[in-house]
């Protein structure tokens, strides 16, 4: 038959058990000699022997440490030789989780708790850690997050020109070291914070993007790619005018103009956000195997010699070179701002039958 | 009962000689030498039996005898030094571990040890000048390694007790003192109730202590052995389990049974003896328990309930 422990009885006799009783011995004196503690422990008495010597065990204190004593002693050998005398309250933990099974669960359960919360902590800590350790990066060059000046002039950076691919980055490299390294730049102290604020109020670019190595993820990618270029509309109405280039300044869109910009940008990033997610979850497999491989709007792009590349564009093609912050560039349709925007720069896109370099 | 051997000698010298005869060649003694040990021990083992032990009970014991054991302590009481060695190189480390188990510290455990050995060899001499220590006493029942702890026990503790010079009183004593002394810690407590419920309370815990104890009174030995080992000695149901030769988990069972029989007397004692209805036993009890125990679910409750606080605060903070 199957009985629970009884706490009320098990703690009154707990209580008498403290109670030091058992530091005195029969008054006789008539203590079985060792010789009955070996045959008890070997088993080897006979019935009367053997009852006669637990009658005396159940009432002599000395006798009872003595057969315990004798018996543990021979377990912790077959253990060890330890000269530590044993620790009591490993026993006593012992004893308290075998007698009360419903606090001991608890104790478990308690355990179990601490231990996913712990947890639960630690993966958001990391998160954490990851998150703030991209935003340590500098921030990407772009026209609508910066309002960083532009130091060629507007036909420098809106040149058309026909060129061959191969002598595009040169080129590239070329009017960006037109600039003299000791030209003051041209925007005010004040502009130039305002800048910084909005720039960092922007999530950043993650490393794969900028340095163009593989990603873990096109997924992510493309998750983060919408996170950013939502995150950049919002950032697009916030320099005030006198921040901006003076370039810039001249000839360019009216704030209200920018904040529609934006704001159709916005909408054009949202529609094709759920397109994106679509085609991630529709081919996971494609995305994972390539990792230099972002999809947006219905476009695919590799990462080929750090420059995003449009699938549908060919080697040899005739290539519109655009800088980023120039305003050539918002002229350009919002569909295409947005595909550059989520993919990064530099890249070059398939668009309407024209092939567009953009830096 | 004095036995009388002469008419079990065949029995004895046959079964002496078919399993004594190797381990007695190995130390080096005769036949005739294990012969007087083992008819001492057949004497002393029969001694309190009822009806004279027939042949077969003789060969029986004989056979259960542990030879080699035996044979290496007469080896040693006949002085041999080889013997002395080789009981020394083997039991050492026996004598060391139950004498670091029992004594307080390591330097009392060595102590012991030497003291251990010192009792086995003997300071006194005998009619033919050899040594007269406890080692005379082993009778072959079971291994000299159980005894030899058996020893060491027993000396550690009479150790101690002539050291800090215990009053010795009868166990009859002990549980009757037990609910004195467990009375007078329950003056001594600090109580904000009024004297009339103090006092009343006492009353009944005196009279609970006191039903408990006779309950365990009426526990049958080995019952009561149990429950002592447990609440008295400490040992843990495993402990015990291997102590008197059973699982835990049957210790366990018996424990549990135990209690019920302890509740079960309690309550009648309490009755008849102390004219409690049920409703008082059930809550005096009740309560007692409560004074008495930790509360542990209280504890746990608290515990769990802090833990889960303080892990929302965290995740809150990060």
């Amino acid at each position: 038959m199957n009985r629970e422990f009884d706490k009320q009885i098990d703690a009154i006799l707990r209580d008498l058990g403290q109670s030091g009783i058992d530091e005195r011995q029969p008054l006789d004196g008539m203590h079985p000699e060792p010789d009955e503690f070996a045959a008890f422990s070997a088993a080897k008495m006979s019935k009367a022997a053997r009852e006669a010597f637990i009658l005396h065990l159940s009432d002599c204190s000395r006798c009872r440490k003595i057969l315990a004593g004798q018996t543990l002693a021979v377990l912790e050998n077959e253990n060890e030789l330890s000269p530590a005398a044993p620790s009591r309250s490993n026993g006593s933990l012992r004893r308290w989780m075998q007698i009360i099974p419903r606090p001991a669960l608890a104790l478990t359960a308690i355990l179990l708790i601490f231990a996913g919360l712990f947890a639960v902590a630690i993966l958001r800590n990391s998160e954490k850690t990851e998150v703030s350790s991209l935003k340590e990066f500098p921030e990407p060059a772009s026209g609508l997050l910066t309002s960083e000046p532009v130091s060629s002039s507007p036909e420098e950076s809106n040149t058309t020109a026909t060129r061959s691919n191969t002598g595009l980055k040169q080129e590239a490299a070329n009017s960006t070291r037109g600039v003299p390294l000791g030209q003051p730049k041209d925007i005010t102290k004040a502009a130039a914070e305002k800048t910084e604020a909005a720039a960092n109020s922007a999530p950043p670019q993650t490393p794969m993007l900028r340095s163009g190595a593989p990603s873990d993820s096109a997924a992510r990618q493309s998750a983060e790619q919408v996170v950013r270029a939502e995150s950049a509309t919002r950032a697009a109405p916030a320099p005030p005018p006198d921040s901006r280039p003076k370039e810039d300044l001249a000839g360019q869109v009216s704030n209200s103009e920018q904040t529609a910009d934006a704001a159709l940008l916005k909408s054009a990033i949202s529609k094709n956000k759920s397109r994106a997610d679509k085609q991630v979850v529709e081919n996971p497999r494609a995305s994972n195997a390539a990792g230099s491989v972002n999809r947006f709007g219905g476009k695919i792009f590799e990462l080929k010699k750090g420059i995003w590349t449009d699938s549908d564009y060919r080697t040899g093609e005739v290539l519109t070179l655009i800088k980023r912050e120039s305003a050539g560039f918002r002229q350009l349709d919002l569909q295409l701002r947005a595909t550059v925007e989520a993919i990064g720069t530099p890249i070059i896109v398939k668009w309407k039958d024209k092939a567009f370099r953009i830096d | 009962m004095d036995i009388t051997l002469d008419k079990f000698r065949s029995v004895i010298d046959e079964t002496i000689e078919r399993r004594f005869a190797t381990a007695a060649d190995r130390h080096s003694i005769t036949l005739a030498d294990v012969c007087d040990s083992v008819c001492a021990a057949i004497k002393k083992h029969f001694v309190n039996s009822k009806t004279p032990p027939e042949a077969a009970e003789i060969r029986h014991f004989i056979e259960e005898l542990s030879a080699d054991d035996l044979c290496l302590v007469i080896a040693c009481r006949r002085g041999s030094e080889s013997a002395w060695d080789e009981l020394f190189r083997l039991f050492q480390p026996v004598v060391k571990a139950i004498a670091y188990r029992v004594a307080s510290n390591i330097d009392a455990a060595e102590e012991l040890a030497g003291s251990v050995w010192g009792e086995l060899f003997g300071i006194r001499s005998d009619a033919n000048d050899r040594a007269t220590g406890k080692l005379a006493y082993y009778s072959g029942r079971g291994s000299l390694g159980s005894w030899l702890r058996a020893v060491t026990a027993q000396l550690a503790i009479d150790l101690h007790r002539e050291n800090s010079r215990f009053v010795q009183f009868a166990e009859d004593r002990e549980l009757e003192s037990a609910a004195e002394i467990s009375l007078t810690q329950q003056t001594i407590r600090p109580t904000n109730r009024n004297p009339e419920e103090a006092v009343l309370e006492l009353r009944a815990a005196s009279d609970v202590s006191s039903a408990v104890i006779a309950a365990i009174k009426l526990l049958e030995a080995k019952d009561r052995l149990i429950l002592k080992l447990y609440y008295f000695d400490g040992l843990t149901l495993k402990e015990i389990g291997q102590v008197l030769d059973f699982h835990e988990a049957t210790a366990s069972r018996r424990l549990a049974r135990i209690q019920a029989e302890i509740r079960s007397s309690t309550e009648r004692i309490l009755q008849s003896e102390f004219g409690w209805n049920d409703s008082e036993i059930r809550n005096y009890l009740a309560e007692t328990a409560e004074r008495i125990g930790p509360g542990l679910e209280k504890i746990v409750g608290g515990i769990l309930i802090s833990i889960i606080v303080q892990g929302l605060n965290l995740l809150s903070v990060q």
